[in-house]
């Protein structure tokens, strides 16, 4: 509820302040996002499975933004910032469908 | 909200160890997800039987609260960027469109100047056929105007003055230079030299203080004067003109050294044209 509610108090925020991204940090933008979604939805699965802790999950959620944002600036760095994001959003995505699919069992029992 | 265990991501150690290796990477990514460490704390917890913390949810709400502000963010720098996108799109559509009819134009242009290149092609080999004619022509016409130098068979005469000077009537006069010339010309002779001066139809042989001159150069006896004709008639020739005559009188009369011999190849040097002069037929207006 609280995270909800937080959810929604970000989104509203950013649509009204429109804050202008650094052209810098532009690109590693949206491999943060993602790497953001992969920590909630493992949030949201310990949660249902009894077992979410605040601390964890902010650690895990400022860990996995930067670490991921990290590894595509090294990537660009290096001359091979396509294939990092593209290596980080397939882990990412795999760990974001194998928490989906946990939660999915937890609220549908299937 | 208590859920079962989910068994697919509890396999026992080494549940794998058949397959191959590649494969394992990606059982490790599918098992090892972040509940391990809320496994673990929860874990730690149970241990020390605490009982599970529900008051710190600052972390939780700064979380939520800067992913929210992420996706806000990213989502209008996405939709920001999709008319520039778009813009970029329709100018490369547009530069390629440009390019197209520029290449078909410049392969039309092309086709048009190859067909140009063909045609002066065979201009060029038609000019330097005929620059091949003119310039042959312009030998033939020099060989006889003076301006080529000509090889071929002929008769050397050597004149001189008389052995022992008898004073004014034993000398070679200019007159008889050009009676020589002249009978030479009758004779069928081609080209003339007298002493390597050449004989043209600009030449003047005339005398300037007591020595003969052609082309204005004042010549020293004897005068050698080598003519380029047909060997088998033009001596023969020669003698049967009047200035063959006269010249034989002057030798028996006047003593005057009078040599000829036909020589099978001699060499008639070139003079130079110089500025020609043409014939006028406006009256000058003088003043």
């Amino acid at each position: 509820m609280i995270a909800a509610l937080g959810l929604l108090l970000g989104v509203i925020v950013g649509l009204l302040l429109e804050p202008n991204v650094p052209v810098e940090l532009q690109p590693y933008l949206p491999i943060a996002v993602v790497a953001a979604l992969d920590a909630v939805f493992g949030g949201l699965r310990a949660f249902l499975d009894g077992t979410f802790d605040d601390k964890v999950f902010t650690v895990s959620f400022f860990s996995n933004v930067f670490i991921s944002a990290f590894i595509v600036y090294l990537g660009d760095q290096l001359g091979v910032g396509n294939q990092l994001s593209t290596g980080v959003i397939v882990v990412l995505g795999i760990r974001i469908f194998a928490n989906v699919a946990a939660i999915r069992r937890h609220i549908l029992h299937a | 909200m208590q859920g079962p265990p989910i068994a697919e991501y509890d396999h026992p150690p080494g549940a794998d160890s058949g397959r191959a290796d590649s494969m394992s990477l990606l059982n490790h990514l599918m098992r090892n997800t972040l509940d391990e460490d809320y496994a673990y704390v929860a874990e730690q917890r149970g241990a020390a039987s605490e009982p599970p913390r529900r008051k710190g949810y600052v972390g939780l709400v700064v979380a939520t609260v800067v992913f929210g502000l992420m996706l806000a963010v990213a989502a209008i720098q996405t939709d920001r960027s999709r008319p520039a996108l778009e813009e970029e799109r329709a100018g490369l559509i547009e530069r390629i469109h440009e390019q197209s009819d520029d290449f078909d134009q410049l392969r039309a242009q092309s086709a048009e100047l190859t067909l140009d290149v063909r045609a002066l092609q065979a201009d060029v080999d038609e000019l330097t056929e005929r620059g091949a004619r003119v310039s042959g022509r312009a030998e033939q016409l020099g060989v006889v105007t003076g301006t080529f130098p000509a090889v071929g068979p002929g008769m050397v005469v050597t004149v001189d003055d008389a052995a022992e000077s008898a004073g004014h009537q034993g000398q070679v006069l200019d007159s008889d230079l050009r009676t020589l010339v002249n009978g030479l010309w009758v004779a069928g002779a081609e080209a003339i030299s007298i002493n390597g001066q050449r004989i043209t139809s600009r030449t003047a042989i005339g005398s300037a203080n007591r020595a003969i001159t052609v082309n204005f150069r004042s010549l020293q006896p004897p005068y050698v004067v080598r003519a380029i004709g047909d060997p088998n008639t033009l001596e023969a020739r020669f003698f049967e003109t009047a200035a063959g005559q006269t010249w034989l009188d002057l030798e028996a009369n006047f003593g005057l050294q009078f040599d000829t011999e036909t020589v099978d190849s001699l060499t008639v040097p070139a003079r130079n044209a110089g500025q020609l002069r043409y014939a006028d037929d406006t009256p000058q207006v003088t003043q």
